[in-house]
């Protein structure tokens, strides 16, 4: 969820991190009305949006040298994928990342749960602390600027 | 419905979310509606190009950053009192018992036929008090078996 959410490995790192912590200090407080998962993403939700980007200009750790994660979202592809389609599906992934960057923080919360956790609207609600209708108009909003973003690379074949 | 209410069902309706008395009523506008139509098959064209990113494992350097923040990560604390009391106690009199039962039971074990000698030979003594009994008699029997005889 934070690494779809920034975007960044290092940003993710560091908001994990902070969403362990949060739970291991917060355990006692989990009331078995909600389900963890539910408690666990509220937290991880919170967290992604206080979370303020250092700098915009990534900066490699030596650590982060030492064990590498991808530089951004990208499906994993077949192992016979040729260089040219490498470069095309990274393409495609710099692009899908970078308008789901241009979403505002609830749209991109929201869609990264339903497109690509899986989650219903009803989950979502429940994490957001908002009803089902403003989770739908959320979605409706993001699809929206997706697609204003990205429909131009379409139709130019470049996605 | 009219297109402008369609439109914003569009989303709601591609992601199966759409109420089921509200369904019905779409689908009915969207087979009557070319252009909703094609705007939805657009969304929903749109929405299969953006995949789903792969999942990324978290590092082991994680896991290790997390446990050094945790406050009085301390095993030894999280233990009862007497835990840590008990423990060495315990240990102390496994030693001693190990080195009783070395000591003492081991070499019996090893060499059972010499502590079997030990005690024919006591046996011997003690019926050394039957050696004038009659050849013939059960001790006179016994104490020549005894005697290798």
């Amino acid at each position: 969820m934070a690494y779809r959410y920034t975007g960044s490995y290092a940003d993710a790192e560091e908001i994990s991190q902070d969403v362990f912590l949060k739970v291991y200090k917060k355990a006692a407080s989990f009331r078995q009305e909600a389900r963890f998962t539910t408690w666990l993403y509220r937290i991880t939700v919170n967290t992604c949006l206080n979370f303020k980007r250092r700098q915009k200009i990534p900066v490699e750790s030596l650590d982060s040298l030492q064990e590498p994660g991808p530089g951004f979202m990208e499906p994993a592809g077949p192992a016979s994928e040729k260089p040219e389609e490498i470069f095309r599906r990274r393409k495609k992934a710099e692009l899908i990342r970078q308008a789901l960057d241009q979403l505002p923080p609830k749209q991109r919360i929201a869609f990264i749960m339903s497109k690509f956790e899986g989650y219903s609207y009803d989950d979502i609600s429940k994490v957001l602390g908002i009803n089902t209708n403003a989770i739908a108009a959320l979605m409706h909003r993001a699809k929206e600027q997706l697609k204003k973003v990205l429909q131009p690379y379409r139709l130019k074949g470049e996605l | 419905m009219d297109c402008q209410k369609a439109k914003l069902l569009i989303s709601r309706f591609l992601d199966r979310e759409m109420p089921a008395d509200l369904l019905r009523v779409f689908e009915d506008h969207l087979a009557s509606c070319p252009q909703c139509r094609q705007e939805a098959e657009e969304l929903r064209s749109l929405l299969e190009v953006i995949e789903k990113p792969a999942e990324v494992a978290a590092p082991s350097r994680l896991y290790h950053r997390i446990r050094e923040q945790l406050p009085d990560f301390d095993r030894t604390r999280a233990l009862p009192w007497w835990k840590p009391v008990l423990i060495p106690v315990f240990a102390t009199a496994a030693f001693i018992l190990t080195a009783f039962v070395s000591i003492n039971l081991i070499p019996r074990i090893i060499a059972p036929s010499s502590n079997r000698q030990v005690q024919v030979t006591s046996a011997n003594m003690d019926l050394s008090v039957f050696n004038d009994a009659p050849q013939s008699s059960l001790a006179g029997a016994y104490t020549r078996l005894v005697g290798g005889e």
